[in-house]
């Protein structure tokens, strides 16, 4: 029955950006249960696959518990999205913190108003949207709120603070949200002169993948 | 006795209660584990997972027989692959 339904859902359509939110918010749900270990985990794991494949969440505990994970696991893969935006794709290793005015299936909410509000778009055709094409206008939204907020912060005294050695403001920037930190790059290749390199016969056959390529005659 | 092969809740209960010894070596093989999870198990933890893995284990007299179905239990249910998919979450499932 599971193999039956795990079938189909490949054949059908990727979700819409709504069902896709609500997906997420259950993924995170999933995984902090995991983590934490908590006894909520088959639960949410069933309330997940339930959304997923649109079937009751009791069928569950009729089916080996590595054909639930495997569901799972088959869902996750099917709703990635493929585009590479720093947005998903950077990894946020500050510690999450809940606000005040968090609640469940805030996320919903907050991504659709964000639309609504710069695209003067409807509820029901946000919900309907293309995941790639919501998550990419999402981003450019929160860029154009971090560069103008940029903006006025450099406008600001608080921007300058006093630095007592050169006795005048030094511009501190505002800081950046995870996603817009500029990628870690590779070490610059380095040419070795090789009267530089240890006097000596190598055995390179034994050296391998770390043999010097690159050496400068 | 066939061994009852579990669903999610029942093999989250019964990993729960094995997981940190599964975490110790999660490379052991699988026999071999199970002999380090029997050694290291107290009574009452094992009576436990014997009534998840089959409710009729008491019915059982001869204890290498009752030995028998933990082990078969666990072998069939591949409970260690659960350490995997922990492993893994730990691992790529951050959420966002």
């Amino acid at each position: 029955m599971l193999e039956l339904t795990l079938r189909l859902y490949k054949l059908t359509s990727r979700p819409q950006f709504k069902q896709w939110i609500e997906l997420e918010e259950k993924k995170g749900q999933v995984i902090r249960a995991v983590e934490e270990g908590s006894p909520d985990f088959p639960s949410l794991l069933a309330s997940f696959l339930s959304t997923a494949l649109h079937v009751p969440a009791h069928l569950f505990k009729l089916v080996p518990w590595w054909g639930s994970i495997r569901a799972f696991n088959e869902v996750l893969i099917k709703n990635n999205p493929r585009i590479p935006l720093p947005l998903i794709v950077e990894y946020d290793n500050s510690p999450t913190k809940e606000d005040g005015w968090d609640y469940k299936g805030r996320l919903w909410h907050l991504h659709s108003h964000l639309l609504a509000k710069n695209y003067g778009w409807k509820l029901e055709y946000i919900s309907k949207l293309d995941v790639e094409e919501a998550l990419a206008k999402i981003q450019e939204i929160l860029t154009d709120i971090q560069l103008e907020r940029e903006f006025i912060w450099s406008t600001s005294e608080v921007a300058y603070p006093y630095d007592s050695q050169s006795k005048s403001g030094k511009f501190v920037p505002l800081s950046r949200p995870y996603w817009m930190n500029p990628k870690a790059q590779l070490p610059k290749k380095i040419k070795i002169l090789k009267k530089l390199m240890p006097v000596g016969s190598v055995d390179y056959g034994a050296v391998g993948e770390y043999a010097p390529k690159d050496i400068k005659h | 006795m066939r061994p009852k092969i579990l669903n999610i809740e029942e093999a989250w209960v019964l990993y729960k209660k094995l997981g940190r010894l599964y975490s110790i070596n999660p490379k052991d093989p699988p026999a071999m584990m199970v002999r380090s999870l029997i050694l290291s198990l107290n009574q009452s933890a094992f009576e436990d997972s014997l009534d998840i893995l089959n409710k009729d284990w008491r019915k059982e007299k001869d204890p290498v027989k009752v030995i028998g179905i933990f082990t078969d239990g666990l072998k069939e249910n591949q409970l260690w692959a659960f350490h995997q998919f922990e492993s893994w979450i730990a691992k790529h499932g951050t959420a966002r």
